[in-house]
């Protein structure tokens, strides 16, 4: 346990080194500029720096868990910072029932999304529209045919509605 | 002050067009909405119907989004103390005595005060807003972009640690999100910056794209296969349940002011807002208390005072962003972005050049609350049925609205395909423990950073004893610097506790 958490400062930090140190290189092929009149790359490559020396700082100060020195915080005595909002958020987001896998959920909502860039430009929105939903419902594995195609349908009327009829936007309703 | 009342009639005539008042009715039921479901925040909304405004007038749009901002403060309270789930972040706090007072069979009670602050500390910090504006504005017009870079400086340090977790996860995506928004053509030297060849790059990358990746999927993820356990039957709050005991009112009056003091002054500052708020109102109104062992087991002082904390800082929160152009926090940035899309240039010259647009937000604010006021006492029940609705319908539709809004935008696949990559980019990151509303600011003041530094430098012939120099623009970095020490002591004094605590746990074994 104490490990794992460990690990995952120590991944972030490493990210955001990584991401740095690219923004740094890349922005060293644009011109610098001087101080004076600084170029495209002066910005970008101050950033890059900065950024690649933040994640080492994360992955030095990497902590156990959720330990965290804040709690210094003049709020100490109710033992209430942000930090327990946070634990909170994050036990709404986990707790009150056994929910699938998080990949699974982050795998067929990524899915849906691209189903949807896909098939917007062939199918159109009607068509589209409950195919992304059916996909997006895989992510439950609770979820049932029958009222995902009513759900699906309904949600292309209502979109086909909103956007369509209401705002006017040029979208295609059907191939 | 002529100038005031000048502006508020101005407001009036702008804010009670029907189509405005449309808007805001829209804006503070969706806002009541999204708030009243957990999992379901105001910022992933905002940035949702974003796409929809684009259609829409500056004010309208700007109303809508507010209503919807606000409005989610109010909504969000009632999932806390029917369910014990904050319906967004800063209601949390409105959990540890509102679910207690469910159980103890005054939840009407509980949903009725929480409405009240709320609304007395909006109204508050309504009157902050439009009374300290003009006052701000002047001393505005003072500042150059020294002065500028160095309050954007200090907003995005104070608001990456101060309101996240890990005061340096948090600087990490502040500065992720300032290179994240150099993407596309430099203005200065039309250089192409990390576009990689591609022409679709070149004006940046899709703010509604980026927030929606980043706030949406991953909001979505967590939530999927989500079943509701606790609902509350609406039917057993009446409106005779509600009305608050003689005893209630005495009790709530005092810290709701003292709330919405906190709240107000919290709300304007860069970086703290209705969360820290609500919390330091909590911590308050607990050490004030002469029974402080109240507190947990259903207080209603414990729900009146944070609520107004709450919404009074939602209200003063529009003051850097609408007389500065300085969002202190990332809702306040996509409403920035939001306007910018709408040709507005939010600023010291935006109340002088486009007055009717900031008198009418204005005058909505009010408009807006009184509505709220309605939705959330006589219509509770309504908000307290949809609490039911199941999640399998919820989240599907919500990708779908997602889609829709980011595609219609510039009738661009590509841009769907972002939400995508930032989808999976925001679920690594919150898998991590990296908060990415810090990273969104970032990514909207990056290039208004970059030039204001360049223009700086330019000024000061390459010195940058130049932000030092200048009296206000050394203020807001020593208040930079002074944030950043106590933290870093802090965590030193922190560490050596824990490890004090552990040698004295190994010693007594």
């Amino acid at each position: 346990m104490l490990q794992r958490l460990t690990t995952r400062d120590t991944l972030g930090g490493l990210l955001m080194i990584a991401l740095g140190l690219a923004a740094a290189v890349i922005g060293r092929g644009y011109d610098l500029g001087t101080l004076r009149q600084m170029g495209a790359g002066w910005f970008p490559v101050a950033l890059g720096i900065l950024l690649a020396v933040l994640g080492l700082g994360v992955i030095l100060t990497g902590r156990p868990g959720h330990s965290v020195p804040a709690q210094d915080a003049p709020a100490q005595e109710t033992a209430l910072t942000p930090e327990t909002a946070d634990r909170n958020a994050l036990q709404t987001d986990g707790d009150g029932s056994a929910g699938p896998s998080p990949l699974r959920s982050l795998f067929f909502v990524l899915a849906s999304i691209g189903a949807f860039a896909l098939l917007i430009p062939i199918l159109g929105l009607i068509l589209t529209v409950p195919i992304s939903v059916g996909l997006a419902s895989m992510a439950d594995p609770k979820s049932r045919p029958v009222p995902v195609l009513l759900l699906g349908l309904g949600l292309a009327a209502l979109t086909s509605a909103i956007f369509v009829l209401g705002l006017g936007l040029q979208m295609d309703l059907l191939p | 002050m002529m100038e005031i009342l000048n502006g508020l009639s101005l407001g009036l005539s702008v804010a009670f067009s029907v189509s405005t008042l449309f808007y805001c009715f829209a804006g503070v039921a969706v806002g009541t909405l999204v708030g009243v479901l957990p999992g379901l925040g105001g910022l992933a909304t905002i940035a949702m119907l974003m796409p929809l405004t684009y259609h829409v007038a500056a004010v309208d749009a700007l109303v809508m989004l507010s209503g919807i901002y606000y409005g989610a403060a109010y909504g969000g309270s009632t999932a806390s103390i029917l369910l014990n789930l904050p319906g967004t972040a800063n209601t949390a706090v409105t959990c540890l005595d509102g679910y207690p007072m469910t159980k103890q069979g005054r939840a009407g009670v509980a949903l009725f005060m929480t409405t009240i602050a709320s609304f007395v500390g909006a109204f508050i910090g309504l009157v902050a807003l439009v009374g300290f504006a003009p006052y701000l504005l002047a001393a505005a017009r003072s500042f150059s972009s020294q002065e500028y870079f160095s309050l954007m400086v200090l907003g995005l340090i104070a608001a990456s640690v101060l309101s996240t977790s890990s005061p340096l996860k948090g600087l990490a995506m502040v500065t992720l999100g300032l290179i994240l928004g150099l993407v596309g053509t430099d203005i200065t030297s039309g250089t192409n910056r990390f576009t990689f060849g591609s022409l679709r790059l070149y004006d940046g990358l899709n703010l509604v794209a980026l927030a929606m990746g980043m706030f949406g999927v991953p909001e979505l993820i967590a939530n999927a296969g989500r079943v509701r356990s606790n609902i509350v039957d609406s039917k057993s709050i009446t409106w005779r349940s509600m009305w608050p005991t003689r005893d209630d009112w005495k009790r709530s009056t005092n810290p709701m002011l003292r709330g919405t003091g906190i709240g107000a002054v919290l709300g304007a500052l860069p970086g703290t807002g209705g969360l820290l708020a609500s919390f330091m109102s909590y911590a308050v109104e607990k050490r004030l208390a002469k029974d402080p062992s109240r507190f947990g087991n259903g207080a209603i002082e414990g729900i009146a005072g944070p609520e107004a904390a709450n919404n009074a800082a939602i209200q003063t929160a529009f003051i850097p962003t609408l007389t500065l152009g300085i969002p202190g926090d990332a809702v306040m940035a996509l409403m920035m972005a939001a306007m910018i899309i709408q040709g507005i240039v939010p600023g010291p010259g935006l109340m002088t050049q486009q007055p009717d647009l900031f008198w009418g937000v204005c005058v909505s604010f009010l408009i807006g609350n009184i509505m709220l006021l309605i939705l959330n006492i006589p219509l509770i029940g309504v908000w307290v049925k949809i609490l039911a609705v199941p999640y399998w319908m919820l989240f599907p539709a919500v990708v779908i609205f997602i889609c829709v809004g980011v595609y219609s935008i510039n009738y661009s696949t590509f841009d769907v395909f972002w939400v995508m990559i930032f989808g999976f980019l925001g679920y690594l990151l919150a898998v991590l423990k990296f908060e990415v509303a810090p990273l969104l600011l970032g990514f909207i003041l990056g290039p208004l950073m970059e030039e204001h530094l360049r223009r700086s430098m330019l000024l000061s012939r390459g010195s940058f004893s130049t932000f030092v120099e200048r009296p206000i623009s050394a203020s807001f970095l020593a208040a930079a610097a002074l944030i950043l020490l106590w933290l870093a002591y802090a965590s030193l004094r922190g560490r050596a506790r824990a490890r004090a605590a552990k040698q004295h746990a190994a010693l007594s074994e």
